[in-house]
């Protein structure tokens, strides 16, 4: 008796695809306010600008994640727990990642963009 | 194919009867060495043994050191200990309990116990574990001793520059915390890549990810933390280190560096440990809230969720150590709402072990008393945790007691108390006799009344103004009654220790066959009949709770009725299964027992500790030692293919694994997660000092010519080339232009990293001139401790093939080779881009 086909490592990798997307979504938030918000640019604008392409690009990569997720979940056969784990795990890590995103991108309309921390 | 079809399953259990000497030649194979020859024990049950008790040594020494700090504070103006000494003891019980304890602690049990609980024999790399244990085991004696020759660290356990750079602590003290912590670090990750393959390749047959116990995705997910913070800090001290040692300025502002990138490196690191220690423990929690409750896991799913989250979103808070320190508020409110973000998965968890508990009936044994002590505890830290995530508050009560009650309420609820509550759970799966349940509710109750007695009043010190690190304070307002009280409840803490150490010595008889067994009747598979090699047979798994749902799975495997019941090649062997679905894939040989790995380990804390104490040579001749060590080691690993094996139930499977397949080849993925971990936190020290001091950026007139780095890339490329071509050359017939191929790249690789540091050189470049300098020679360091390794590698490549061990199908030597070595050309491309292309753009 042969051993059955098996997935490969990639599978356990969409894992983590929605908590990197919400990871890259914090970087380029930090690196933003890093590199605009410092002379020469300096600018508050182009900073919420630069905010909001960032958040609304991460919230529709999560979205995207999310609605192969649950396509893949409804595909997959019904003996296949294992594998309706995985892809229901990863939709939810999704959900979550798009709570943190939100939750990240907040302080762009709370608090007075580019100014210091006395301030 | 995950569920296993009904043709798979006929057979199991198998009802013949098993061959004479079957047994017995398993057990011959498992032989532990005798006497004191044990220390060359290469199995992860025995030094799982030798792991978790020298943790627990350094949590009783640095407990010691706590209780001194308590004394000198118990009454205002104290002169019991000195201020210097004082300073040494304070930064030692921090780097203690968090390097030489926590990290090792959990590390530790998970290489006690996975194999156990996975099904394994054993884990894939059973001699790296032990060279990661006797590394921790030498280096942290070493480490420790040093605070009885007064050259003790005392910049605090998170050595903050400029007071631990050389002008401000010039003695030796902070060298033997950046090289010895540093090297403890990197046996961390050693210890990471075993339990990371180990996890995800060596399951019993039939437990796919979602029947994996809990305990084992919290290791999975701590080791990969490991492998992605770890590198940060390694980073951090190795730039301090030569900063120290040669005055390359990394964190001094009047040459452009930035005391601030320390922290930031620190708390990269520093941040995520918090979680690293928590998670293992929270999967401890989860293997025995279902245990003692008598009900399955409520929300598994949802917990493995909440962990991963958790994983990552730790990546995102390190900024909260930092909100006094002048970042714009914008930047400290990412970090702020990620620090409150955090609380999310760690609630989930939380209410689904309370659920849990309230699904079943708790049994109220000493490993459930832990748990609810934790709870209580946890729960309290993590409600400060988010008052202190807010901006001002965490401007009142920096660096106050306030904090220090927060941290202790989070890392002793959230670690230790599991910890205790595990060691109380799993004592009868390793020793002949449980412990005692009398003495443990004694040992719960003195160190639950203790620990709040101690730490409480901490809240109320912090918020009257009372700052941390103080050797003394004056008689001003409660202070010194609170601080009494402090003392007494430390006190009455380490009494319940003393009451647990003296458990252990009546009743932990350490076993390596017929242990007290499954006194709580739990689920998973560690509590089968277990033996020094796991169980006498593997079975097949179908549930997530096996024992609870596959009857009489125990005694079957004990009979020898399921997978692999003896030894196929008369060696110690375990089966490799598959990522996902656990089907098996091969049959993996084990190494015996042997001193390499110890003596290994000896000279490679040889080699940091006297480079730490300036003896150049004998650090050189102890490191080449360790390289001989290991040298001889992996001779003797990738042994020859050999035919097909039959593992029982008529599965035939491979017993030679190369390529993508082969658990070699992905702890050498792992390793090139590490050095690429590392290599992002160079770029980003980068990047933050050009924001922070630009001025010390060469203007493009004054770059090398840009002919210099093509150069570089061209030869970097070329070798990248060779190597591919090398493997065209594998089959052995046509060794000679083999070889010839792999010593030509070496050449390529090394002209290279000369073209690129010659370039800086002529340009007038000086590492230790300014920042600048200091970053451009930095990446070509880092290029060279990489080109170093290729080169011993390459060497040992060339020696496999002479002796005719390397070859189309033997080549995990060759495959391991080509990994790295694509990824040092892809580095070194990048770095020649960052540091020869970024000046001339910026």
């Amino acid at each position: 008796m042969s051993a059955p086909q098996t997935r490969s490592l990639a599978d356990l990798l969409w894992l983590l695809v929605g908590p990197v997307v919400w990871f890259l979504h914090l970087v380029v938030l930090y690196g933003a306010e890093a590199l605009i918000c410092t002379p020469p640019v300096g600018s508050g604008r182009a900073m919420m600008w630069m905010g909001a392409a960032a958040t609304i690009a991460a919230l529709g990569a999560l979205a995207m994640l999310a609605a192969v997720s649950i396509r893949r979940v409804q595909d997959a056969p019904e003996e296949q727990t294992d594998a309706t784990f995985l892809r229901k795990t990863t939709l939810l890590l999704a959900l979550l990642s798009a709570i943190g995103v939100i939750w990240s991108a907040l302080p762009l309309a709370l608090v007075p963009v580019c100014a210091s921390a006395g301030g | 194919m995950s569920e296993p079809s009904q043709a798979r399953l006929a057979g199991h259990p198998n009802r013949l009867p098993r061959p004479k000497g079957e047994l017995e030649a398993l057990e011959a194979a498992w032989e532990r060495p005798k006497g004191w020859r044990i220390v060359t024990a290469v199995n992860n049950t025995v030094v799982g043994y030798f792991y978790v008790g020298t943790a627990v040594l350094f949590f009783l020494l640095a407990g010691i050191l706590a209780l001194l700090m308590r004394l000198q504070l118990a009454v205002p103006s104290n002169t019991f200990l000195s201020p210097e000494t004082y300073n040494q003891i304070f930064t030692m019980h921090g780097t203690v309990m968090m390097f030489l304890f926590a990290v090792p602690v959990v590390e530790a049990m998970g290489i006690l116990l996975l194999p156990q609980m996975l099904g394994a024999r054993d884990l894939p790399f059973p001699r790296l574990s032990a060279f990661a244990f006797w590394a921790y085991f030498v280096g942290g004696l070493i480490f420790f001793g040093t605070l009885f020759y007064d050259v003790a660290p005392s910049g605090g356990w998170f050595m903050y520059p400029p007071l631990t750079g050389a002008q401000y602590s010039p003695g030796l003290g902070a060298d033997f915390w950046l090289l010895g912590i540093g090297f403890i670090e990197i046996s961390a990750i050693a210890g990471a890549i075993e339990l990371i393959v180990g996890v995800l390749r060596t399951r019993a047959p039939g437990m796919t990810l979602d029947r994996m116990p809990m305990f084992a995705w919290t290791m999975l997910i701590f080791a990969a933390m490991i492998a992605f913070a770890f590198p940060a800090v390694i980073l951090a001290t190795m730039l301090l280190e030569l900063e120290r040692a040669f005055g390359w300025p990394f964190f001094m502002p009047q040459k452009g560096g930035d005391a601030l990138l320390w922290q930031h490196l620190f708390w990269f690191f520093g941040h995520p440990e918090v979680y690293i220690i928590f998670l293992p423990a929270a999967g401890m929690v989860s293997m025995i809230v279902p245990t003692m409750a008598r009900t399955p896991l409520v929300g598994y799913r949802m917990i493995v969720v909440a962990l991963i989250a958790t994983g990552f979103f730790s990546f995102g808070l390190w900024v909260h150590h930092m909100f006094t320190t002048g970042i714009p508020a914008l930047s400290l409110s990412f970090f702020s709402a990620a620090s409150m973000a955090v609380a999310i998965p760690s609630g989930i968890q939380v209410f689904a072990w309370i659920a849990t508990i309230a699904a079943g009936r708790m049994q109220l044994a000493t490993p459930s008393l832990f748990v609810l002590g934790f709870l209580f505890i946890f729960t309290l830290g993590g409600l400060t945790g988010v008052m202190v995530a807010m901006v001002p508050f965490d401007w009142q009560v920096h660096d106050t007691y306030f904090v220090v009650a927060h941290f202790h309420y989070v890392l002793v609820g959230g670690m230790v108390f599991p910890l205790f509550g595990a060691f109380y759970y799993w004592a009868p799966a390793f020793s002949r006799r449980p412990l005692s349940e009398r003495l443990g509710k004694v040992t719960f109750a003195l160190m639950f009344v203790g620990f709040n007695v101690a730490f409480f009043p901490m809240h109320i010190s912090g918020l009257m103004g009372m700052p941390r690190r103080v050797y003394t304070y004056p008689a001003v307002a409660e202070w010194g009654v609170l601080n009494m009280i402090s003392t007494v409840g430390a006190f009455l803490f380490a009494t319940g220790v003393l009451v647990f150490l003296l458990d252990l010595v009546r009743n932990l008889r350490p076993a390596l066959s017929d242990p007290a067994g499954d006194v709580w009747k739990g689920a998973s598979l560690e509590w089968m009949h277990n033996h020094v090699y796991g169980p006498r047979s593997v079975p097949l798994v179908t549930s997530r709770d096996p024992l609870w749902d596959q009857p009489g799975l125990s005694e079957q495997s004990k009979e020898g009725r399921h997978y692999l019941p003896g030894t196929v090649t008369g060696q110690r062997e375990t089966i490799i299964t598959s990522p996902i679905e656990a089907v098996p894939e091969a049959l993996q040989r084990l190494p015996g027992d042997g001193w390499p790995p110890l003596l290994g380990a000896v000279f490679t804390a040889g080699f940091f500790m006297l480079l730490t104490v300036k003896y150049v040579m004998l650090a050189f001749v102890s490191g080449a030692l360790a390289l001989l060590m290991i040298l001889v080691w992996m001779w003797s690993s990738d042994p020859a293919p050999l035919p097909r094996a039959e593992i029982g139930h008529g599965i035939k499977v491979s017993t030679y694994l190369s390529g993508p397949r082969s658990h070699s080849w992905w702890a050498m993925v792992v390793l090139l997660v590490v050095a690429g971990s590392l290599y992002l936190s160079f770029v980003f020290s980068y990047l933050f000092l050009w924001t922070v001091s630009p001025q010390v950026w060469p203007k493009p007139g004054q770059m090398p010519p840009s002919w210099w780095p093509i150069l570089a890339a061209t030869l970097l490329a070329a070798s990248s080339g060779l190597i591919l071509l090398a493997g065209r050359f594998l089959p052995s017939r046509n060794g000679v232009a083999f070889i010839g191929a792999i010593a030509v790249a070496v050449l390529l690789l090394g002209g290279s990293l000369g073209a690129d540091v010659l370039s800086h050189w002529r340009a007038g470049l000086r590492p230790d001139a300014d920042a600048h300098g200091a970053l451009a020679y930095m990446a070509s360091f880092l290029q060279f401790q990489l080109v170093l390794t290729l080169v011993v590698m390459a060497g040992f490549a060339i020696a496999r093939s002479l002796a005719g061990m390397l070859n189309l199908r033997r080549r995990v030597v060759f495959d391991n080779l080509v990994l790295l070595w694509h990824y040092t050309v892809a580095q070194g491309l990048f770095g020649l881009l960052l540091v020869h292309g970024f000046p001339r753009i910026a």
